[in-house]
């Protein structure tokens, strides 16, 4: 048993490191500017460059992104530390497509200098030369060089665009004609240390600090603990109403199995378990919520969780937010307890069908001992593996009907923090729902061997 | 328990149609499938047939034809506003509006049973229509076809892969894989080398896919550069071993497939599914239902290879494999024609089940309204719009229904498969 205990977490920790791994994969390449939206957060404007890059180095942004990378020789081996993060990633495509750094990086000094001319130009001069420091598509480029050309001599007066034209156009040709794409196709491994961006995050998230969120700036850590509250709560009073309601019916199917009760039920819970649970909730909402069909209809309040303010009475508070769970908690219950009752159902009529509740019974013990101290004990076992199975689809569970009744949960946190592109909110749930899993299943391993003995880990199992 | 027993699918679908359980899934499917496969002529805006300006024009059939640049439209028909045309004689399909087509006239959600300003019954909106004007009905017509490509291109790649790794893992076990030192040192180069050339050094023709479209080519040629380059390293290290020095020298040692791949299965299943096809969707640049379609079927392949894997543990053990082997066959040919066709009886109950799920994460995805293109309607899209206008009962009740009679068909379908397949 502890052998088994101990490999399982053995187990434990590469998979976590693996889930991490993966969510810092897709922050990584999730779009958008994370140093605009981490320094800037909701406020409109623009940092100044002084400003960006204190915000990019605070944040590591000038370090590499892992321990080692595995890149094509065409790229430069300090391309991590350009800065700001738009500029990198243009430098990158514009290798890419041309396989020769110092033409490219010649490209970018004479871009560079134009900075010096650019207050003295025109309204329409600045944007065309905008566009041409901000496009990585050499067949674009080329098509605003042309333009640049024209506007040039449309205002033969203007020395300062001829220079700019002057500079800018043997860069470019060197870029396009120079060309070694080849360098792409060759890779060349970097080992970059410790002092990295997947290192720093990860021993903040040992430590617990799971970052700052981009859309109000305060720590994923309190949100999400806010989040969990609700997403808590609510999946812990649906657990118990499902188990509770499901065990006895799940008994009764099996002990009365073939009757027409069980024929009638077991329908029944079919059906309710293949009901999608967001129609399910759209259809409380639309039918129960409001008085639009008819004012009898008018059973529960409306989405949210009540606007009393917190100087209320505490019970008058409690009433008000028990209403508002009411009908959550019978979407989150309803496919659980089919799920379960069917469960219960299927071991109990193994165990009642098994040689132990023959003898049982032949030794003339009441139906009600037989059922509940003999067969009920036995049937349990599985159900501890159920316990565990139902999680994911609870998290999913919970992302809908949160969103769908406006409970501030941690569903509804994800969801939100997507649609706000807020990553480290989004990242942190995802392994946080993942880590919750996982415990889960682990958990239930070690129930069930803990529960029956005749489960023996230790032995070797496999042929 | 008899192994040579092949299911084959004709057996199967025969013991099914006794129960009437199944036999009304299967009927609900098939409607579906034909909905599916029809849904252009059952509801479009433009008419099946007719005869304008002395001409006969059969302006659905047409569009296929233009789209694939064959044909053009005539002048008066390049607009698109085909109810305004005047006939000589016309064939409207049953349902005479498109998924996509605004109704002004009837905007702001008009119910079933409200007054609608339409010309006559034949364009009413019999179930009525959204805050454009939107038909419900076309609107449900077009998600069948969304909902049965996001089943089958899902349940399609995993299967793949799903019966491809099930059955490395099952068939060959811990120890039946032997491969030589210089085999397995070139199969692990030959990984992070298949990675750099498909992801790496053609990142910028996939980022410019992804941004401008045509991203279904680069990701297949990514794809075969993945898989192709380790395997070729594979088989040049298996090739060099036969060298007669090197023979000698190289151990064979067992390569613990089963291992690897039920630890892939955990860490899959160890991520909720909801949360992690929500994450990948909202960092794509430009969402289309084919993504989903994707993320899910690189999800739920586990299912099927938990099933493929368990059969062939107990497949590979019979006498008939034993047999095999003795007359000389190759491994490859023994997974492929004798074992694998007798393991994929199960096959078909994950099939059903994933059929579903799929089915209901999509659907489940599009009602948060993320994961579609603007132009993109699903059932969970349209029910999504119920949210927003508790009035329009209808957009609430229709879709909803659809979904669940697709799920629930779908889940009887498996649990008979599975009663069926434990009663053998």
């Amino acid at each position: 048993m502890l052998r088994y205990l101990a490999k399982r977490l053995l187990l434990f920790i590469p998979m976590t490191w693996l889930v991490s791994l993966l969510a810092f994969a897709l922050s990584e390449a999730a779009p958008g500017d994370p140093v605009e939206q981490i320094c800037l957060g909701d406020n409109t404007g623009a940092l100044t460059p002084a400003e960006y890059l204190r915000c990019a180095r605070q944040h590591h942004f000038d370090k590499p992104a892992f321990y080692f990378a595995l890149t094509p020789r065409a790229y430069p081996d300090t391309l991590y530390k350009i800065l700001p993060l738009p500029r990198r990633q243009k430098v990158r495509k514009l290798v890419s497509q041309t396989g020769n750094w110092p033409a490219v990086q010649n490209w970018e000094d004479a871009l560079k200098e134009q900075q010096a001319i650019y207050d003295s130009l025109a309204q329409d001069d600045k944007v065309l030369l905008d566009a041409i420091s901000q496009s990585y598509r050499l067949e674009k480029i080329e098509a605003l060089l042309k333009q640049l050309q024209q506007q040039t001599r449309a205002r033969s007066s203007d020395s300062c665009l001829a220079k700019a034209q002057a500079a800018l156009f043997p860069a470019f040709r060197q870029m396009q004609e120079e060309q070694n794409t080849e360098a792409m196709y060759l890779p060349s491994l970097h080992w970059r240390g410790f002092d990295n961006r997947y290192h720093h995050w990860l021993s903040a998230l040992l430590k617990g600090d799971l970052g700052v969120s981009y859309h109000d700036r305060r720590p994923v850590t309190d949100k999400i603990q806010n989040g969990l509250f609700w997403t808590l709560l609510l999946n812990f009073i649906s657990f118990t109403l499902a188990f509770a309601i499901a065990i006895p019916l799940g008994v009764r199917m099996a002990v009365k199995a073939g009757s027409r009760f069980d024929r009638r039920l077991s329908f029944f819970l079919f059906g309710l378990y293949s009901l999608p649970r967001f129609w399910i909730a759209t259809l409380l909402v639309v039918f129960l919520t409001t008085s639009y069909y008819a004012t009898w209809l008018d059973w529960f309040p409306g989405p949210g969780l009540g606007d009393l303010p917190a100087s209320a009475p505490f019970w008058s508070r409690f009433v008000e937010r028990a209403q508002h769970l009411i009908l959550p908690v019978i979407t989150l219950t309803y496919p659980m307890l089919a799920f379960i009752a069917r469960q219960v159902r299927g071991s109990m009529l193994e165990a009642l069908g098994s040689e132990y509740v023959l003898a049982a019974r032949a030794r003339g013990l009441s139906e009600r001992r037989v059922i509940w101290r003999h067969a009920f004990r036995n049937a349990l076992f599985p159900l501890i593996t159920v316990l565990a199975s139902l999680i994911p689809a609870s998290i999913a569970g919970s992302v809908v009907v949160e969103q769908v009744f406006a409970i501030p949960g941690m569903g509804r946190l994800m969801f939100e923090s997507i649609l706000r592109t807020d990553w480290p909110v989004v990242f942190a749930v995802l392994l946080f729902g993942a880590l919750l899993t996982m415990l889960g299943l682990l958990a239930a391993d070690l129930l069930y061997a803990l529960a029956d003995p005749r489960v023996r880990f230790d032995k070797k199992q496999r042929r | 328990m008899n192994a040579g027993k092949t299911h084959s699918r004709r057996g199967l679908l025969a013991r099914l149609r006794k129960r009437s359980s199944s036999r009304w899934a299967l009927r609900l499917l098939t409607w579906l499938l034909l909905t599916a496969f029809l849904a252009d002529f059952l509801a479009n805006d433009k008419p099946l047939y007719c005869r304008y300006e002395g001409k006969t024009y059969f302006p659905v059939l047409r569009a296929y034809a233009v789209e694939l640049g064959w044909s053009e439209w005539p002048e008066d028909m390049q607009r698109g506003e085909w109810k305004s045309l005047e006939y000589q004689a016309v064939l409207w399909p049953p349902v005479p509006y498109a998924a996509s087509e605004l109704d002004p006239r009837n905007a702001r959600f008009r119910g079933p049973f409200d007054e609608q300003e339409v010309p006559s019954l034949r364009f009413r909106h019999w179930l009525g229509t959204d805050q454009l004007g939107r038909d419900l009905l076309a609107g449900m017509i077009r998600g069948t076809r969304v909902a049965m490509l996001v089943g089958i291109i899902s349940m399609g790649l995993a299967s793949f892969l799903g019966i491809l790794l099930g059955g490395i893992a099952g068939f060959f076990g811990d120890h039946g894989l032997q491969a030589g030192t210089l085999q397995t040192g070139l199969l692990l180069l030959g990984i992070p080398a298949g990675f750099f050339y498909a992801f790496i050094a053609r990142s910028f023709q996939i980022e410019q896919a992804l941004a401008e479209g045509g991203v279904w080519r680069e990701l297949l040629i990514s794809l075969l550069l993945l898989m192709g380059i380790p395997l070729f390293f594979g088989w040049l290290g298996s090739r060099l071993e036969r060298l007669p020095y090197l023979t000698k020298v190289l151990k064979k040692r067992p390569l613990p497939a089963d291992l690897l791949i039920m630890r892939l299965i955990e860490l899959m299943n160890s991520i909720p599914a909801l949360l992690l096809i929500l994450a990948v969707v909202a960092i794509l640049p430009r969402p289309s239902i084919f993504y989903l379609m994707l993320i899910i079927g690189l999800i739920s392949w586990t299912g099927i290879a938990r099933f493929v894997r368990a059969e062939l543990l107990r497949i590979r053990e019979l006498p008939y494999i034993a047999s095999a082997r003795i007359m000389g066959f190759s491994d490859l040919r023994i997974l492929w024609k004798e074992a694998l066709p007798n393991a994929l009886g199960p096959v078909w109950i994950a099939i059903a089940f994933g059929f579903a799920g799929a089915i209901l994460a999509e659907a489940t995805i599009s009602f948060l309204g993320i994961g579609l293109a603007p132009t993109e309607v699903s059932w969970g899209s349209l029910l999504q719009a119920a949210r927003s206008n508790v009035s329009a009962w209808w957009m609430a009740v229709f879709p909803g229904m659809a979904i669940f009679l697709t799920v629930t068909s779908l889940n009887l379908l498996g649990e008979a498969l599975r009663e069926e397949g434990s009663k053998m």
